[in-house]
C-alpha cells in the first residue's frame, strides 16, 4: 500500500488508507501532520467526548478545566447548578479565561483587558462598558462560546460540537452497558461513583490512536506485560489483579458500527459464590462479599458480566475493574499525546478502600504505573519507527480474526471468544468513515455490522 | 484621604460589607469579591431624603472605577 497522503490526492480513507476487509491499515494515518489536521475537525469536532464527572464540580461555581481535541474547555456548575462547558477563550482576544485546572469562582476574569464572564457563560463584566462602548457592546452575544450538546450520562459528562450528532444514547448504542460498569455502584446500584482525588496528566510521544485501539480490545499484548504479572502488582501480590473471579471467560466485544470495543470477562455461572477481592486486605471482605452478593441479586444473569479495557470512539478509554479508571487520550499533534487518568471509586465505598484503589492505581497505571509504562513503551517506540520515509510505506497488519465475530446478546455486541483484531478493525473503520463523511448525516444512522 | 491617593485600591483584599467611593460620584457596597483585583459584586447605596438602602439589583464594578475606600464596614 502506498497510497498518497491528504484526502485530494488519495481519495477516500475507506478502503484505502484503511481497508479493514483485508486489515490493512497505512502508518501515514499515525504521522502525518496532513492527516492530524484533518482529523481534528472530522473526528475531533464531530464526536461526542468525555469532558469529566459531576463529583469533581458538586457546588455552585466549581470548575474543572478539561480539552476536546486540542482547545481547553470549562466544565463549570452556574449559580444555578446547572453544568455547562465552555470554550476557555475570551470572546474580545481570545486570552484563555481560565488557567487553573479546577477551583469555585463566582466570574471568570480574562487577564488581558478584563471582561469578566459567569459561570453560565454570560458575558458580565465588560471595562469602560458606559464611557467606552456607550453601552453599546451587544453583551448577550458575547458569551463563552458553549458546545452544541451536552448529557450528563450517569453523573458524566460528554459534549459534542456539533449540533447534528445524534443523542448520546444513540452515539454509545449497546456500549451503555459496559459503561455502566465503570459508572454504577459496585453493589448494582445505578451511579454512585465519584472520581477519587486529582487527574493524573502526562505528555507522550506517540499517536493518540495507539493507546485508543490498545483499549478497544487488545488481548493480544499480554507479554508486554509479562514483567508486572511476574513480579505481582495487585494488592494481593499475584499478578496484576485480585479481582476475586475464577473461571472467567474472556470476550472481545465490539460495535464495529459504532466504533467502540471492548474484552470483557463474565463468570461462568449466574450464583458464582464470593471469592475474595484484595484477599490479603482482610478487614475489607465484609464489605465487599456484602457488595458482590447484593450485586448478583440486584443484577441477576447481568451481574456475571465483569467487563475489562474499553474504548469509546474515539479517545475515551476505561477499565472498569481494576484498577477501576478512565482514561482519555488528548491529541497534541500526529505524534504527541496528552494522557488523562481519572480513578473512580463508589462514593460509599470505606475509606480503606479508597486509600488502597488510590495506592494501587499509582502503582498501576499514569506516568509512574508499572503496567502504563510497559504500554507507553511500545506506543512511543512504535510511533517513532513508524514515521521514517522508508517506514511510512509499509501498512500495519490487523489481520487476526478477519471475518471474525458472532452477533450476541450476552455478552452484548459482536463476539469472539479467542483473541481477534476485529475491535480494531472497527475502530478504524469507524475512524475512516468520519474521514470521509460530509457530516453526520453521512455517519448515522447506518448499516449495522462490518 | 482623597481619590488621588487611593487609586491603587488592592480590591482583591476588600471585604464583604466594606463600602467604596466609585467614580462619578456613587457608593457601592460589596456584596461579594472573586478576589481577581479585577470586579467586584457590589449594591449601590441609595439615598431618599435622610434614609439609606441598598439598590435591589447586583452590579459589577472593575478596579479602576473604585476610587476610595468609604467604610471598611462591619462584616469583614
Ligand atoms: S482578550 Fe479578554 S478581555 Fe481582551
Ligand atoms: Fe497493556
Amino acid at each position: 500500500m502506498r497510497a498518497a497522503v491528504g484526502s485530494a490526492a488519495h481519495g477516500k480513507f475507506t478502503g484505502n488508507l484503511v481497508d479493514v476487509t483485508t486489515g490493512m491499515i497505512s502508518r501515514e494515518i499515525f504521522v502525518s501532520d496532513e492527516i492530524y489536521k484533518r482529523e481534528l475537525e472530522q473526528v475531533f469536532a464531530r464526536a461526542w467526548l468525555f469532558i469529566g464527572h459531576e463529583s469533581q464540580i458538586p457546588n455552585p461555581g466549581d470548575f474543572f478545566s478539561s480539552r476536546m481535541g486540542e482547545e481547553s474547555v470549562l466544565l463549570t456548575r452556574d449559580r444555578q447548578g446547572q453544568i455547562h462547558v465552555f470554550l476557555n477563550t475570551c470572546r474580545h482576544r481570545g486570552m484563555k479565561v481560565c488557567r487553573y485546572d479546577q477551583g469555585n469562582t463566582t466570574i471568570f476574569t480574562c487577564p488581558y483587558h478584563g471582561w469578566g464572564y459567569a459561570t453560565d457563560g454570560k458575558l458580565v463584566g465588560v471595562p469602560y462598558f458606559r464611557e467606552a462602548y456607550h453601552e453599546k457592546l451587544d453583551r448577550p452575544k458575547w458569551g463563552l462560546v458553549e458546545v452544541a450538546q451536552m448529557e450528563n450520562y450517569k453523573g458524566s459528562i460528554w459534549a459534542s460540537w456539533d449540533p447534528d450528532a445524534p443523542a448520546f444514547s444513540d452515539y454509545l448504542g449497546g456500549m451503555r452497558v459496559y459503561l455502566d460498569l465503570l459508572l454504577d455502584s459496585r453493589d448494582g446500584r445505578e451511579g454512585d461513583a465519584e472520581v477519587l482525588g486529582g487527574i493524573q496528566k502526562w505528555i507522550v510521544p506517540c499517536n493518540w490512536k495507539f493507546a485508543a485501539e490498545n483499549f478497544v480490545g487488545d488481548a493480544y499484548h499480554a507479554i508486554s506485560h509479562r514483567s508486572v504479572d511476574t513480579v505481582g502488582i495487585a494488592p494481593g501480590g499475584k499478578g496484576r489483579t485480585d479481582d476475586g473471579t475464577t473461571r472467567p471467560k474472556r470476550y472481545a466485544v465490539s460495535f464495529p458500527d459504532l466504533g467502540h470495543g471492548t474484552n470483557t470477562t463474565i463468570q461462568m455461572l449466574e450464583n458464582e459464590p464470593y471469592t475474595p477481592i484484595y484477599p490479603n486486605v482482610s478487614e475489607l471482605q465484609d464489605y465487599l462479599k456484602r457488595e458482590y452478593e447484593e450485586r448478583q441479586q440486584r443484577l441477576g444473569n447481568m451481574s456475571r458480566l465483569l467487563g475489562s479495557a474499553s474504548t469509546i470512539f474515539p479517545n475515551t478509554s476505561f477499565q472498569p475493574r481494576q484498577p477501576r479508571t478512565l482514561a482519555v487520550w488528548h491529541p497534541h499533534g500526529p505524534t504527541k499525546t496528552e494522557m488523562w487518568r481519572f480513578v473512580f471509586v463508589d462514593r460509599e465505598a470505606p475509606e480503606k478502600l479508597k486509600d488502597l484503589v488510590r495506592r494501587y492505581h499509582e502503582l498501576s497505571v499514569g506516568p509512574v504505573g508499572m503496567t502504563e509504562q510497559d504500554d507507553m513503551e511500545n506506543w512511543v517506540y512504535a510511533t517513532s519507527a513508524s514515521a521514517g520515509t522508508i517506514a511510512r510505506r509499509y501498512p500495519y497488519n490487523y489481520e487476526m480474526g478477519l471475518g471474525g465475530g458472532q452477533p450476541s446478546d450476552f455478552p452484548p455486541g459482536l463476539i469472539s471468544d479467542v483473541p481477534s483484531e476485529k475491535n480494531q478493525r472497527g475502530f478504524y473503520g469507524r475512524w475512516a468513515e468520519f474521514m470521509d463523511a460530509s457530516g453526520w448525516s453521512d455517519l448515522y444512522p447506518k448499516r449495522v455490522g462490518r | 484621604m482623597a481619590a488621588e491617593d487611593q487609586r491603587y485600591v488592592t480590591i482583591q483584599d476588600l471585604a464583604v460589607g466594606t463600602r467604596v467611593h466609585l467614580s462619578g460620584g456613587r457608593v457601592a457596597e460589596i456584596t461579594s469579591n472573586p478576589r481577581d483585583g479585577t470586579w467586584l459584586y457590589v449594591r449601590h447605596v441609595t439615598r431618599e431624603g435622610n434614609s439609606e438602602a441598598l439598590s435591589s439589583e447586583e452590579d459589577l464594578v472593575f478596579a479602576s472605577d473604585v476610587v476610595g475606600i468609604a467604610d471598611e464596614g462591619s462584616r469583614g
